[in-house]
């Protein structure tokens, strides 16, 4: 059994299309981030997973059920919205419980005073009080039961908020950018949280965020967007050490992955930066390519080099943060400096100025079609 | 004004280099000077006049006028017509608020649930509160007359008989707070759509993932409790405005038949512009504010406790 699976789904907004052709399968005890940048349609995925939005054509099915036909209630989802969408005349206690007040009471029974009279109604919302407690204390906001959301820190609200989701079982936790609204701090302890919930619940979670150090940290696997389309979904270290697309490299990781026009060249070598490099992309001699590393996948040489390995350059900036030192590189073929991590020690006697190789890892240079597709290379 | 002219003069430069503290008080009170002013002028002088004049014996127009102290008031407690006039005043009160409430609320559940012909129905309802209801009286008197009136035409089809709407007793003043619900309908209409718009759309969507997903449990859930300040704000106008009823009457009924609607304000004009007794009509003004300021200290104080949720 599975627990989110999404078939071809497509979604437009008037003219505009913004989901296209979406497929996914999210395991039933996995933790499923959406990655992309702003605008690219993770909300309005989210969205038609959870019922609030239709799709245009495509199946959507929860636990292996198609739900395509089924209101949001039905589904058996529980969201979390990056608004947190408390009910503010609630208190906290109340706004924990109104999803078990839904299903378990029928409309009179919700009447006020009822629970006072009809004895299966009072019984039914003292159970109600205990799980609201038991959620409560699982998030550790006990204390704040009886305040109103108005009275309440942005973080103790997301915790309402998870409360309120985790109260009644569902099959599947939605999240639409939870963490966006608190402090840097609070924000990676709240990250901590909710990948220590998700151990504990296991179920599915669908997490929407643009943050790809969320994405990387808390993630089983990242469904990487953009523009309406899935480039890649993979694990976190897949995504960014074996990146399918070359928009999923640039998005992923910081500073920015090097990228540098390159040309095929026979005898399984390509030509960028002014040097070849023993690379077998597999294309015709002459075909354009882009040749990409990270910062952390190459080093610095002295010009001055003997056996002139590397790619020659000038020093335009050195960026110390103390455990590392960013060394940015004007080279040919690249518009940007290219970025070079290298280790405080390493970065010593670095000028701006000085003209310097930049030697990036064999193994560990990428290359990309025009189109942004990955190739292949064989050293 | 003086303080005004004081702050901004040469001279002030002055005593500004010697007391720089005294002469932003000047300026504080130079700034807030117009306002005060205008206050004053067009509020709380003709309130205390009004108030003043309830206990004299002034005619309208008259150049003499004595002290009656309490008079006015003692009259008022045993006159057959103002008593009349008080109860038909809450009458029609309690019969326009909640049905204008009420429906004001259904009519913009309706307009906000529907989808097309929005601003159509918005500017149908609408129409009564800019126009003027002298004019719409007189479009009434013809509808609700006994004979060729479209009203009885209606209720002569259905087999209800045909009825003298302002002529009888019973029903001219239900007849009144019937016309004064079709006007007040629209703007109450117009304060609950805005109230509606202002509930965020996540709340909705919350509700309905949390399983408030009928229309009933929705509005309980979220809408109602969500209207808390726009409810409030349009019970406490509604009323105000219903306490002001005056020119239905004036146009179409005067007070008849036989005091059957005699209102307040009515009362007060006859009194003060049609006998000229203006001391009395003053001590009925003075009871007149004094309903409605109770409603609006009625309001300041709900609004403080409990409407408001930020
Ligand atoms: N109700 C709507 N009507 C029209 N266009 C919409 C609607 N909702 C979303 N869109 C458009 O669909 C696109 C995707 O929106 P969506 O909210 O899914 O983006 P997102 O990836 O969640 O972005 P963000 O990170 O900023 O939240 C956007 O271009 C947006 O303008
Ligand atoms: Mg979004």
């Amino acid at each position: 059994m599975s627990g989110v699976t999404l078939r071809s789904i497509n979604k437009t907004f008037g003219a505009t299309s913004v989901l296209s052709d979406v497929s996914l399968d999210v395991g039933e005890v996995e933790f499923l981030t959406l990655l992309g940048p702003s605008g690219c349609g993770k909300s309005t995925l989210l969205r038609i997973v959870a019922g609030l939005e239709t799709h245009d054509s495509g199946e959507v099915s929860i636990g292996g059920r198609p739900v395509d036909h089924l209101r949001p209630r039905e589904r058996d989802v529980a969201m979390v919205f990056q608004s947190y969408a408390l009910y503010p005349h609630m208190t906290v206690a109340q706004n924990i419980a109104v999803p078990l007040t839904m299903r378990r009471l029928r409309p009179w029974q919700r009447l006020p005073l009822v629970g006072a009279v009809v004895r299966s109604v009072r019984e039914r919302r003292a159970e109600i009080d205990a799980d609201v407690r038991r959620a409560a204390d699982a998030l550790e906001i006990e204390p704040l039961l009886d305040r109103k959301p108005s009275q309440l820190s942005g973080g103790q609200r997301q915790r309402v908020a998870l409360a309120r989701a985790m109260v009644r079982q569902p099959r599947a936790f939605l999240m639409d950018e939870p963490l966006s609204n608190l402090d840097a701090a609070l924000r990676v302890q709240a990250r901590a949280e909710i990948a220590d919930l998700h151990r504990r619940l296991r179920t599915t979670f669908v997490y929407v965020t643009h943050d790809q150090s969320e994405a990387m940290t808390m993630s089983d696997r990242i469904a990487v967007m953009m523009g309406g389309r899935l480039l890649q979904v993979a694990s976190p270290g897949t995504i960014y050490d074996s990146p399918a697309d070359l928009r999923v490299a640039v998005f992923i990781g910081s500073p920015r992955i090097n990228t540098l026009d390159g040309i095929a060249r026979e005898g399984g070598m390509v030509e960028a930066g002014g040097i070849a490099f023993p690379l077998n992309s597999g294309l015709l001699a002459g075909a354009s390519l882009t040749v990409a590393f990270r910062a952390e996948h190459a080093d610095i040489a002295p010009a001055s080099d003997a056996n002139g390995e590397g790619l020659p350059g000038e020093i335009r900036q050195v960026e110390n943060l103390g455990a590392d030192v960013f060394v940015h590189v004007a080279c040919r073929g690249s518009a940007q400096p290219v970025i070079v991590r290298v280790t405080p020690d390493g970065g010593y006697g670095l000028a701006r100025g000085q003209p310097v190789r930049v030697r990036p890892i064999l193994a560990r240079i990428l290359l990309f079609a025009p189109d942004g597709r990955r190739i292949e290379a064989r050293p | 004004m003086t303080l005004a002219a004081i702050a901004g003069t040469p001279g002030a430069e002055n005593i500004a280099r010697k007391t720089p503290a005294r002469t932003e008080a000047l300026a504080a009170y130079g700034l807030v000077a117009p306002a005060t002013i205008l206050l004053l002028g067009i509020l709380v002088l003709p309130t205390v006049a009004t108030v003043v004049l309830s206990f004299t014996d002034w005619q309208f127009g008259a150049a003499s006028l004595n002290w009656v102290g309490a008079d006015n008031y003692g009259a008022l407690l045993g006159d057959e017509v103002f008593r009349k006039s008080l109860t038909n005043t809450l009458l029609y009160v309690s019969m326009v608020v909640p049905a204008s409430v009420v429906l004001g609320l259904v009519v913009a559940l309706l307009i906000e649930a529907g989808t097309g012909l929005r601003a159509f129905y918005r500017a149908a309802f609408f129409l009564p509160v800019t126009a003027t209801l002298i004019a719409m009286a007189t479009v009434w008197e013809i509808m609700l007359h006994p004979s060729i009136g479209f009203i009885n035409l209606v209720f002569d089809a259905a087999g209800l008989g045909k009825h003298n709407w302002l002529k009888d007793p019973a029903l001219a003043l239900p007849t009144l707070a019937a016309i004064g619900v079709w006007q007040m309908l629209g703007l109450n209409m117009i304060l609950f759509l805005a109230g509606l718009k202002s509930i965020p759309r996540d709340l909705h969507e919350a509700a309905s993932i949390d399983g408030a997903d009928g229309w009933w449990s929705r509005f309980t859930t979220v809408t109602w409790p969500m209207l808390g300040p726009s409810t409030l704000f349009v019970l406490i106008i509604s009323s105000i405005r219903s306490f002001q009823v005056f020119d239905t009457v004036a146009v179409l009924t005067e007070g008849g038949p036989n005091k059957a609607t005699e209102v307040l304000l009515y009362t007060m004009y006859q009194e003060g512009f049609g006998f000229f007794r203006a001391g009395y009509g003053a001590a009925i003004t003075v009871v007149f504010l004094t309903f409605v300021l109770l409603l609006t200290l009625l309001k300041v104080r709900l609004a403080e406790r409990r409407v408001h949720y930020s």
